[in-house]
């Protein structure tokens, strides 16, 4: 029987860059489904609640977007976390 | 019926203010207004009735109804704040959209409307009604509050979700809601089956803005708080203050002295001893 690898991946958007700081906005995409958890049943209140649970980070806040001050570019400071599963 | 006289570009209109200056500036901080269950519900079956007999996506007909014109779109509360928004004698909408979805339905992707610009000045205003009553289980419209001052495309938002401090605009049937075009916004997902009915349309100044709504006499530019509160702010700190004023100024005809020294000045909110360094000087209270 084959064995596929499935991508989980987690946008995260953080108040600031610390994987400490509290988290602002959340998707998931899990088993192929997108899932949008209700404020108040967030699984991570911060992204180092995430990594301590598997997943990896696999892009950081993006700084280019911090460049002009005068600007605020959409909610600010995102990380994006994957974890792999596998699909029998 | 009352008369909307036509320009060369549409019927204006023209009403009392009902605004204070305290909700003009919380209309510039969390960019919408809501006004829950103001439409009569004979008006509100009449509006309901018509959706169902034009069910595409543009009923601008029903803009041609009197009845509609005057207790929605002319309605007292609702004209009366976009009158304070808008100064006198502005646009009315001459077109018609209806965000009309059976449910249940995920939710929309996260959006500003096409045609947003990115500005600190307001020209036009995107409203919202609701003949029936809207649950959050029929998917109101998600609004985030001080999100008409992040700068982000429409194709750059459809990766976010669930955001802090979002707000669903579930009301009862008769409820409108003035937003700023610009803000983001999407269809909530929704739950249980039904048929909403969401009908949007959009205000224009003709006249340079002016301080001409309700004035408060103990307003003082130099100490009003500017802060969106409740919500977070997606900026640096403080930063909502100053995106608040300046568009307040703006509405006020005040654009030329809105400037921010920085530090610990004006408009950022704290407990001090005396005026605030930096308040622009024709705003202090003599």
């Amino acid at each position: 029987m084959s064995t596929k690898v499935w991508q989980d991946l987690l946008y995260l958007q953080a108040l600031n860059t610390s994987v400490t700081s509290p988290v602002n906005g959340m998707m998931l995409v899990e088993n192929g489904e997108l899932i949008e958890p209700d404020e108040a049943h967030w699984p991570y209140r911060t992204v180092l609640e995430a990594i301590r649970d598997g997943w990896r980070v696999i892009q950081f806040p993006n700084l280019a977007l911090m460049t002009d001050e005068s600007r605020t570019y959409a909610l600010g400071c995102e990380f994006i976390l994957e974890r792999l599963r596998e699909r029998h | 019926m009352r008369c909307y006289p036509m320009t060369k570009y549409a019927r204006t209109f023209d009403c009392a203010p009902t605004l204070t200056d305290t909700q003009v500036l919380a209309f510039c901080k969390n960019g919408f207004l809501m006004l829950e269950g103001i439409v009569p519900d004979e008006i509100n079956q009449r509006a309901a009735t018509h959706c169902n007999d034009h069910p595409d996506g543009e009923p601008s007909a029903i803009l041609c109804e009197s009845w509609f014109m005057d207790n929605v779109i002319c309605h007292p509360q609702a004209s009366g704040a976009v009158r304070c928004l808008l100064g006198k004698d502005f646009g009315l909408p001459i077109l018609m959209s209806n965000h009309r979805v059976k449910t249940p339905m995920p939710a929309q992707n996260w959006h500003r409307d096409g045609g947003s610009q990115f500005a600190f000045d307001l020209h036009y205003l995107q409203v919202f009604y609701y003949p029936e009553a809207c649950s959050v289980e029929m998917g109101p419209t998600e609004l985030l509050p001080g999100s008409h001052f992040l700068f982000a495309h429409s194709t750059y938002m459809g990766h976010y979700g669930s955001i802090r401090g979002s707000y669903r605009a579930a009301a009862p049937a008769g409820s409108i809601f003035i937003t700023i075009y610009s803000i983001w916004h999407r269809r909530s997902a929704s739950t249980v089956p039904g048929l909403r009915n969401l009908l949007k349309y959009n205000y224009f100044r003709t006249v340079a803005p002016q301080r001409d709504w309700v004035r408060e006499d103990d307003f003082d530019f130099a100490t009003a708080d500017y802060a969106l509160h409740g919500t977070p702010t997606f900026r640096q700190q403080f930063r909502d203050c100053s995106d608040s004023a300046r568009l307040f100024l703006w509405l006020c005809g005040l654009s030329d002295q809105f400037h921010v020294l920085g530090g610990q000045s004006w408009p950022i909110p704290a407990n001090r001893l005396g005026i605030p360094f930096g308040t622009p000087e024709g705003l202090i209270k003599r």
